[in-house]
């Protein structure tokens, strides 16, 4: 009696294992190259958020941890560095390797070409830059929401996430708000601003004053 | 179990099978999409 | 019956139980965490873990709770019950495995101290769908530990039985806190209807089973004697009683135990000093009353345990009579000598 119970209950564990298991997602597709780190040259700007632009595009810079990069001693001059690639879609980013970063001579790049595409008032979520591009997956929604804050708190560049007109979801990095994101992380809001195109990063310059609940 | 057990096991699972049965609903209730279209958004 | 801090002694049983134990939360965790990684490619293998612990304490809180009145509906099953504190234990761990890589995982590496993150950074208490789910669980882990820490037999002697059982009655509170935590936390992110519907279920199964072990104890609990003489109740025929067993009565509010054995017929407490257990499931085993749940073992003339053994439950007057059987509703104080009436 005792083994054929123990049999079901073994079954039945497993059974609910795979169920939850399967039922779990969808995951957004992102990857993190974790303490893989590669060589890259190129121009770091300080704005709109910390990036480098190198041969192989444009990349936002992060530190390890829950921390942005500070790259005002660089300021808009050329480096080496060591990153580890973290990306989604085309968005991409460079966790740098501490003390890898050192000025590098040859002719300057150019800052990457800003085109205006228009005002907006949009409604999304506001995510962390490096968890959702890859360094975590699920990186949005609530589960997330308390080491989004953690992330923001430490520097590390704000994202919009929205979905167009054609129902597809797109990262747009958010500028121009304060610590006053913190509470706002991981809900529905409503944000109106400016939206570039920087280079392959679309850009929302956000008015802090337009952020609404939904 | 002593009476005053079976007594205090009864009115916790009472309260249980009320209360947990309209927190699930509620939640499920309350669950929004933080990302829902914006009609004007046209991205390529 | 050791009630000083001895380490624990393992049996061949809790070997058995224990291997068991390990076996489920292995198979549990490859299932998930394996068949998860083939299905989801793109999650991250910390996501993966920390939800697979947590589902995994969750099924287990569920069996702990079901064992109860399972073994109440049918005393076959209580083997599962002789050691289900180690189950408690296991549970505890994997919900703090849970715990510890949640708090690492979305806490740490960050620009302030992670409890203190934990605990502050959501703040949206007039929220439903944005409520800090994550305090439910901390708060539900706090109580796991003080439930883990004081699964030791000592612990019911040093707190009292009674201080002791109201401190593990908080199980119930922190199964409440868990439910909370997965409704706010996982189901508002989580959008496939499977997983409000596994919970539905979980709830649905463990509270279907202390209501229908309710049920059957009421109707205990209804029981009435009617008188027979001399202030004495009838309790029944002497031959429905099987030798070295019990017939057990309701008595004012509490069931006493009515033992027959060698042409004799004692009663006693229902009640087992030990943990509670029900004496009149148990048998008469070398001439003591012995508990189905741990063994303990009373004198059935007493109620006194043989020395050296210090417990001791209250014991009843009997008198058999034209075959029926015939108790005094009138306790006598714990390891007090009643003469057994005799069986002509």
């Amino acid at each position: 009696m005792m083994r054929r119970t123990v049999f079901a209950l073994l079954l039945v564990t497993v059974a609910i294992a795979l169920t939850l298991t399967t039922a779990q997602g969808p995951f957004d597709q992102s990857s993190f190259a974790f303490q893989q780190y590669t060589g890259y040259f190129g121009t770091v700007f300080a704005s709109p958020a910390p990036m480098l632009v190198a041969a192989e595009g444009t990349f936002l810079l992060t530190r390890p941890g829950k921390h942005g990069a500070d790259v005002d001693q660089w300021g808009d001059g050329l480096v080496r560095l060591r990153g580890a690639l973290i990306q989604s879609g085309r968005d991409r980013m460079l966790e740098i390797e501490p003390g890898s970063i050192r000025a590098a001579s040859g002719p300057p790049r150019v800052p990457p070409p800003i085109e205006h595409i228009g005002n907006f008032h949009l409604t999304g979520e506001i995510a962390d830059g490096k968890c959702y591009l890859g360094v975590m997956n699920t990186a949005r929604g609530k589960v997330h929401r308390d080491c989004a804050v953690r992330c923001l708190s430490g520097g590390v560049p704000p994202m919009f996430l929205v979905r167009d007109a054609a129902g597809t979801l797109h990262t747009l990095l958010l500028t121009g708000m304060g610590r006053d994101v913190l509470d706002y992380v991981a809900e529905p809001v409503r944000l109106s601003g400016v939206l570039q195109r920087v280079g392959s990063q679309i850009v929302l310059k956000a008015n802090p004053a337009s952020l609404r609940r939904e | 179990m002593t009476a005053p057990l079976r007594r205090t096991h009864r009115v916790v699972w009472t309260v249980l099978a009320l209360l947990l049965p309209l927190l699930l609903a509620a939640s499920l209730a309350v669950r929004t999409d933080s990302t829902p279209i914006n009609r004007e958004l046209h991205l390529p | 019956m050791s009630v000083s801090y001895q380490a624990i002694f393992w049996n061949r049983q809790k070997k058995i139980y224990d291997v068991t134990i390990v076996a489920g939360v292995v198979l549990y965790l490859a299932a998930f965490a394996g068949v998860g990684a083939l299905l989801h490619p793109d999650a991250t293998a910390e996501t993966l873990l920390i939800r697979g612990l947590g589902t995994l304490a969750l099924l287990m809180l569920h069996i702990i709770l079901a064992i109860g009145p399972v073994c109440r509906l049918d005393p076959r099953f209580l083997p599962l019950l002789y050691n289900r504190r180690h189950l408690g234990v296991a549970m505890f761990t994997i919900t703090l495995s849970h715990g510890v890589f949640s708090l690492v995982q979305f806490h740490s590496g960050g620009d302030v101290n992670p409890l203190v993150s934990l605990l502050s950074s959501n703040q949206r208490i007039d929220s439903l769908t944005h409520f800090p789910f994550q305090q439910l669980g901390f708060f539900a882990l706090i109580i796991f530990f003080l439930m883990a820490a004081t699964s030791h037999d000592f612990w019911l002697h040093t707190l009292s039985p009674r201080v002791w059982k109201t401190l593990h009655m908080g199980v119930y509170i922190a199964y409440a806190l868990v439910f909370a935590h997965v409704c706010l936390g996982a189901l508002q992110s989580e959008l496939s209807p499977i997983l409000p519907a596994i919970l539905a279920l979980g709830l649905a199964t463990i509270t279907t089973l202390h209501l229908l072990a309710a049920r059957k104890e009421s109707a205990v609990d209804r029981m009435q004697l009617n008188a027979a003489a001399e202030g004495f109740l009838d309790a029944g025929a002497i031959d429905s009683i099987s030798e070295k067993c019990a017939r057990v009565v309701t008595l004012g509010s509490e069931r006493v135990a009515i033992f027959r054995y060698d042409g004799k017929v004692s009663a006693v407490s229902n009640v087992c000093r030990h943990q509670n257990g029900p004496l009149g499931e148990g048998k008469i085993v070398d001439g003591c009353i012995t508990c189905p749940w741990h063994g303990y073992q009373y004198i059935p003339e007493t109620g006194a345990s043989p020395p050296p053994f210090p417990e001791k439950v209250e014991t009843y007057r009997t008198r058999v009579a034209n075959g029926r059987v015939w108790i005094h509703p009138q306790a006598h104080p714990p390891g007090t000598r009643i003469e057994p009436a005799v069986i002509a």
